[in-house]
């Protein structure tokens, strides 16, 4: 009696219109999202101030050691919407190339991060036995690091300046997405498809990541933009303490560290870069949010 | 009396035209549309179906675990109507009144506790809803009737033949096998000695000699404690197995009810034949052809007779309206037009025979007499 | 399986963590490029004095043995002198651990009261007023910096409202009536029977350990609400409801319990990001702890203090996790069989 329901014929004729429609669907439930909606905004905002700094900025030449002391600390006014800081210059234009350094941060963290992650992670969760052991437990081991110590022990030994910093977190990132991808593999590797394919012969990177790597992408999709706030926080964070962005470099975190000796008088040369930070983490965690229900996964940050 | 008022003449529980709409982003769905049904003292009640057809939303909606439905009717049990309650009321009836098990084992035992945690709550607070933190806390820790709850579920667990049941109280759900946990269930149902029982497919996610090993379980047990009992199936064997009665639900309505004999001896709706057609049979050799299509969607559901567009006798007054109950006797109907027409006019009545030709395709066989509606 | 035999497996995974930890962090240290003698003293120093001094740190020997030495001081808690504070790097981490578990352990306390209280109240208010204003909270404290926040509380708390401290850990007219027994400043002042000092200790260690657990609260309120949602849907909360149980008791026993899970595993994880966090937090509150030794190691090239600080930090984090795992296999047997299978 439970034969009854027979569904041959059904699958073939919907399967491509379906992919197109819930892709349509994903996207118009995406927008609806007023949390994703805001948060795409925000980060599409900034990537364009972030690209077009040098032309939209007030004073692009105040990016740099440019110095107009008769200029210095004056609140914010319609020439400086976010006033000028301790050598006269524009915090507003700053803060826009403040955007270009953090998210060149992320590009090359993640740019590197991410695909040595996944073949790590996919690597081991396929292969699972000594193989998983050995991968996993250098992973463990680099993750019981708070990425923001081990970074800045990386960035000393070196020397602290943006591009020792850059390196030092690219060189911690990939451990996240290995963990993710490995238990996201290992629940996948016994799935049909995966046997169906190996079956007809295909060779194992394409099982890897022809097969799998689109079934598990929702997840690591949503991970990477939690990523991206992450990694601009560790930035600014480094910059922060002194060992990322170098003065005159107009890092974000290194304008707040810079901007406190102007407390609270002149509270606006540390609070707008400062906010502006909050601001783009904001965007990506909201884009991140709205993926995360979209795809109605669950990840960790 | 109307078939719907009630078929049995002491009923216990009654539903009449019971509606449950589901919204969602493409629009209402209207998964149970007008069920009317009743579950007589004592009686051991069907509802078979295939699945996707209603049966758990029904059993549901009666219980109130619909949190986010629009559900609709009347509900009537021992007199008292169900709607009407608040949910305080209707914590003290579950549990206690009315109880129910459910459809999967092994994951409706909740993985982090104990068993015998479990069992043991249920004893000292099923169908308690009322019962604050205080008293609980005082119950609990101070063994002020802990120990007494504690023996009584060791006793309902030897009583559903549960091996070692001691140590089964100190065991976490996963380290008991499926049926193991169908038996806590059994157990954890019968605990605050309900007099109606309402079981969701009890038994089918395990295999086969279990399945029959629990039902057995369970007609021993109702009949031993004169429970009603409304139990949901997609098993048509079962419900000729274990109960009086039958109802069976397509699309979210009630087409035909019977009793239990009466429809395997004699079933009138197309559909009801389908389904007995094609349980498999030993003798003949051959395997037994479903019906074909799938049960409808509920998003835009064929107008007239849900089971249209699957049916083999359906010509045009089953795609515009609904048919009505037509009674047949005293305690059977059925919502086929077929049953009811004019003599003048009279179509072809379906028999078994020729719904199993219809399925196997027989060229003599009958055939919609209308141009067959995709169902896309 | 038995509980005790699943410690024993999850120590030996400690164990292994442990020994990578040190090659990482001794890999780390030894990258330096240049000559870390010179750099501690300085461009002043004749080339003799450098040698000496390499000899002396033992620097001039083949990595491998650098490498036993440096796993023989571990062992036996010689992690050898620090070159800016010329003290045994030991002696200057338990000096200034003290304060740093104390912000953190107030921190992580913040963290599990509220993010797990929040969590439940936007989950009981689930779509409601509640649970949007709880998740505009949790964007908020997951993206502001916790430097900057603690940068603004004091502003906002210390010049502007001018109603906390904002730097250190005790007003200066309690400092000569405290004496430092435990090196916790909360119970040292109640060992010195002044409630006022006690009161003070409070008053300083508010603002930073919110600042610092702002960003954990945000995360800890969104697992807990979503993991709780999740939990109130699954068949056994449905069956506990049908057989007619408190609803309090299916949701605050039944249901947390299970919730417990996931917002554990989380709290472990965080303890890392917590860990880094200090660093910042503990620069902005001028607070004497491991992090602000940490910092000035970093920025004076100290390496030997570094590699003490990053050692015991990355020890802190295995620690904490070793009991997240046993609580975990305690609150769910199936983690025993799982992760025992794992590692």
């Amino acid at each position: 009696m439970s034969t009854i329901s027979q569904e041959r014929g059904w699958i073939d004729r919907r399967i491509p219109e379906a992919r197109r429609e819930s892709w349509r669907r994903a996207w118009l439930r995406f927008m609806n999202d007023r949390v994703g909606f805001i948060g795409l905004l925000i980060v599409v905002v900034v990537i364009l101030l972030a690209i077009l700094a040098p032309w939209i900025a007030p004073h692009p030449e105040h990016a740099g050691s440019f110095t107009d002391f008769p200029n210095a600390l004056q609140s914010p006014s319609l020439d400086h919407p976010f006033g000028t800081d301790q050598n006269g210059r524009d915090v507003f234009s700053r803060v826009l190339f403040g955007f270009r350094l953090s998210l060149m941060l992320v590009v090359v963290v993640l740019g590197f991060g991410v695909p040595v992650g996944i073949t790590l992670g996919m690597v081991a969760g396929y292969y699972g036995g000594r193989t998983e052991n050995v991968i996993m437990r250098m992973t463990d081991t680099f993750l019981a690091l708070p990425p923001l110590v081990m970074a800045l022990a990386i960035t000393s030994a070196l020397e602290p300046n943006l591009v020792n910093a850059m390196i030092a977190i690219a060189a911690l990132w990939w451990t996240w997405h290995a963990r993710l991808t490995q238990s996201l593999v290992s629940s996948e590797r016994n799935e049909a498809y995966v046997e169906a394919a190996k079956i007809a012969g295909a060779s194992t990177p394409h099982i890897m990541f022809k097969e799998i790597l689109p079934n598990i992408l929702s997840p690591i999709l949503v991970k990477i933009t939690l990523d991206a706030g992450f990694v601009i926080l560790i930035g600014a964070g480094l910059s922060f303490i002194g060992v990322g962005a170098q003065p005159p470099q107009p890092g974000l975190g290194t304008m707040v560290s810079q901007g406190t000796t102007y407390l609270p008088g002149s509270w606006w040369v540390a609070l707008f870069p400062g906010f502006a930070i909050m601001f783009v983490v904001m965007g990506f965690n909201m884009v991140g949010d709205g993926l995360r229900d979209l795809f109605d996964v669950e990840v960790d940050r | 009396m109307s078939w719907e008022e009630s078929v049995v003449d002491d009923p216990l529980l009654t539903i009449k035209d019971l509606t449950v709409d589901f919204e969602s982003f493409d629009g209402i769905h209207k998964v149970i549309d007008g069920v009317s049904l009743s579950v007589g003292r004592g009686e051991v009640v069907a509802i078979a179906g295939e699945t996707g057809c209603g049966k758990s939303v029904t059993m549901k909606a009666i219980l109130r675990l619909l949190a986010t439905a629009d559900i609709n009717g009347e509900m009537i049990y021992d007199g008292q109507d169900l709607q009407a309650m608040s949910d305080r009321e209707f914590s003290m009836l579950k549990g206690r009144e009315m109880s129910m098990i459910f459809q999967d084992p092994m994951s409706s035992l909740n993985p982090v506790f104990t068993i015998g945690e479990q069992l043991t709550d249920t004893a000292q607070f099923g169908g308690r809803g009322t019962t604050g933190v205080l008293e609980y806390l005082k119950r609990k820790y101070t063994g002020n009737g802990r120990e007494e709850a504690r023996q009584r579920a060791i006793d309902m667990l030897r009583e559903v033949q549960m091996p070692d049941p001691e140590d089964v109280m100190e065991s976490y759900p996963t380290q008991l096998s499926g049926g193991m946990c169908q038996r806590v269930l059994i157990a954890q149902a019968l605990l605050n000695e309900p007099t109606m029982l309402i079981a969701d497919e009890p038994g089918t996610a395990l295999d086969v000699t279990i399945h029959d090993q629990i039902l057995t379980l369970l007609k021993r047990l109702i009949e031993e404690r004169d429970l009603s009992l409304l139990m949901i199936t997609h098993n048509l064997g079962v419900a000729r197995e274990i109960s009086d009665r039958v109802y069976i639900m397509y699309g979210g309505r009630i087409v035909e009810t019977a009793p239990t004999e009466d429809i395997f001896a004699e079933p009138k709706h197309p559909y009801t034949q389908g389904l007995i057609a094609s349980i498999p049979r030993l003798t003949g050799g051959e395997m037994a052809k479903g019906i074909d299509g799938s049960v409808p969607e509920y998003l835009n559901p064929p107008n007239g007779c849900r089971y249209h567009p699957r049916c083999p006798y359906a010509y045009e007054r089953c795609r515009s309206e609904r048919p009505p109950m037509v009674e047949q006797g005293a305690t059977t109907a059925v919502e086929c037009v077929l049953y009811d027409q004019p003599s003048d006019t009279a179509r072809e009545i379906p028999t078994i025979e020729r719904t199993r030709q219809a399925m196997d395709g027989h060229p003599e066989a009958p055939q919609p007499t209308m141009e067959s509606e995709t169902d896309d | 399986m038995q509980y005790w035999q699943y410690i024993v497996r999850r120590l030996l995974g400690v164990l292994v963590s442990l020994v990578g930890l040190s090659i990482i962090i001794f890999a780390v240290s030894r990258i330096l490029p240049g000559n870390p003698a010179r750099m501690a003293l300085g461009p002043l120093a004749t080339d003799e004095q450098v040698e000496a001094f390499a000899a002396d740190m033992g620097i001039d020997q083949p990595v491998w043995m650098q490498y036993i030495q440096y796993m023989q001081g571990l062992l036996t808690g010689d992690l050898g002198m620090s070159l800016e504070t010329r003290n045994q790097v030991l002696d200057d981490i338990i000096r200034h651990l003290p304060a740093t578990i104390e912000l953190i352990t107030v921190a992580i306390s913040f963290t599990i009261v509220l993010g797990i209280g929040l969590g439940i109240l936007a989950a009981q208010h689930k779509d409601g007023h509640i649970d949007n204003a709880t998740r505009m909270l949790a964007f908020a404290t997951v993206s502001i910096p916790g430097f900057f926040l603690g940068i603004l509380f004091q502003l906002i708390f210390g010049w502007f409202l001018g109603i906390m401290p904002i730097t250190g850990r005790i007003s200066r007219e309690f400092r000569d009536e405290v004496t430092r027994e435990t090196g916790f400043m909360l119970i040292d002042t109640l060992l010195s029977g002044s409630l006022a000092a006690h009161f003070d200790a409070w008053m300083h260690i508010l603002l930073p350990a919110l600042a610092l657990s702002a960003a954990g609260i945000g995360q800890i309120m969104r697992i807990t609400r979503s993991t709780m949602i999740d939990v109130q849907r699954k068949d056994y909360i449905e069956a506990e409801r049908g057989f007619g149980l408190p609803n309090w008791l299916v949701v605050y026993k039944y249901t947390l319990k299970n919730a417990f899970v996931p917002v554990l595993t989380i709290l472990g994880l965080l303890y890392a990001s917590l860990l880094g966090n200090a660093f910042l937090i503990e620069l902005v509150f001028n607070w004497p702890g491991l992090a602000e030794y940490g910092v000035n190691a970093v920025l004076s090239n100290d390496f030997n203090a570094v590699v003490g600080v990053v050692m015991t930090i990355g020890i802190a984090f295995v620690t904490v996790n070793f009991v997240v795992d046993l609580l975990l296999g305690r609150v769910d047997p199936r983690i025993q069989l799982e992760r025992s299978g794992l590692t």
